[in-house]
């Protein structure tokens, strides 16, 4: 049986309680739908695929065993059901396909031949709450992650934005732990590089 | 020995403390001798820090007003658990 918050949370829903449903959906409603959209992009078919996961969420809320947290739960049904659904539409799926360009060495060109920095990174001199204070970085770093490979996204967003663990997310995704470790690393290092943008002073 | 390029590839396992006590020493040497890999470790951790503290992300009113309606028909329904929701 699940036990604590999730445990409560899961009680509330069953009784019927609505206010706590509207404080899940505020919670994953959006970062579920971005997610979703990376697996599908055409037009509102994500949306429908979240939609289809809350119903499912709520008619399997019995079967919910608190083996995870709930939010990884969810994330997971959300992704099976995006999967079959790209199926579906004969989309080739971002998970399917090993690799994909995706976990390739990062900016090599920074090394030289022997591996040492030949660009070495420029000192930072700002905080991260700093960085979001300044408006047109807060943008930027949210339109980085949209414009990152789909595979990196979803690890990243699940990670650093979602606060999941490595193992939660191999978990959610069915990737090996090496590829969730080289996706996480290629993705956080390219939102490094937007932000080094910024801050070494070339666009402000 | 390990390459500046090689540190830099760990530096998110470092950061989450998910380096092998091996690794971790390694990497923990050469951060101590090599300014360029210790900045990257840095902004790499100041990268996570950045993502954690964004705000989550608003669903929309009606989004939200259309989905709370849904649960109500569900619980008028009789709240039904009856399906395996990842089938
Ligand atoms: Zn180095």
């Amino acid at each position: 049986m699940p036990t604590g918050r999730d445990a409560e949370l899961v009680a509330s829903l069953i009784a019927g309680d609505e206010a706590a449903f509207a404080r899940l959906v505020e919670a994953h409603h959006e970062g579920l739908l971005r997610l979703a959209r990376r697996m599908l992009p055409r037009a509102g078919v994500a949306e429908e695929v979240v939609q289809e996961t809350w119903m499912a969420v709520l008619r399997g809320l019995a079967r919910f065993e608190g083996r995870s947290a709930l939010k990884t739960w969810i994330y997971r049904i959300l992704v099976n059901r995006a999967r079959s659904r790209a199926r579906k539409e004969g989309r080739s799926l971002p998970f399917s396909a090993m690799g994909n360009g995706e976990d390739g060495p990062m900016e090599p060109e920074r090394f030289d031949a022997s591996g040492k920095w030949q660009e070495p990174p420029s000192e930072w001199d700002a905080s991260p709450s700093g960085m979001l204070m300044r408006k047109e970085m807060h943008q930027a770093i949210l339109e980085a992650i949209e414009t990152i490979p789909p595979r990196q996204a979803m690890v990243l967003r699940m990670r650093d934005l979602e606060g999941m663990s490595s193992e939660e997310v191999r978990n959610v995704l069915e990737i090996s732990e090496t590829n969730q470790r080289v996706l996480l690393h290629r993705a956080r290092h390219k939102v490094r590089g937007v932000l080094e943008g910024y801050l070494a002073g070339g666009v402000s | 020995m390990k390459t500046c390029q090689q540190i830099a590839e760990l530096a998110s396992q470092y950061v989450d403390g998910e380096l092998s006590m091996a690794d971790w020493g390694q990497v923990r040497m050469h951060l101590w001798l090599c300014p360029p890999c210790r900045a990257y470790a840095d902004q790499i951790a100041m990268t996570r820090q950045v993502l954690e503290q964004l705000p989550a992300e608003a669903v929309s009113e009606d989004v939200k007003s259309e989905l709370v309606g849904r649960f109500r028909d569900w619980v008028d329904a009789g709240a039904p658990c009856d399906e395996d929701p990842e089938g």
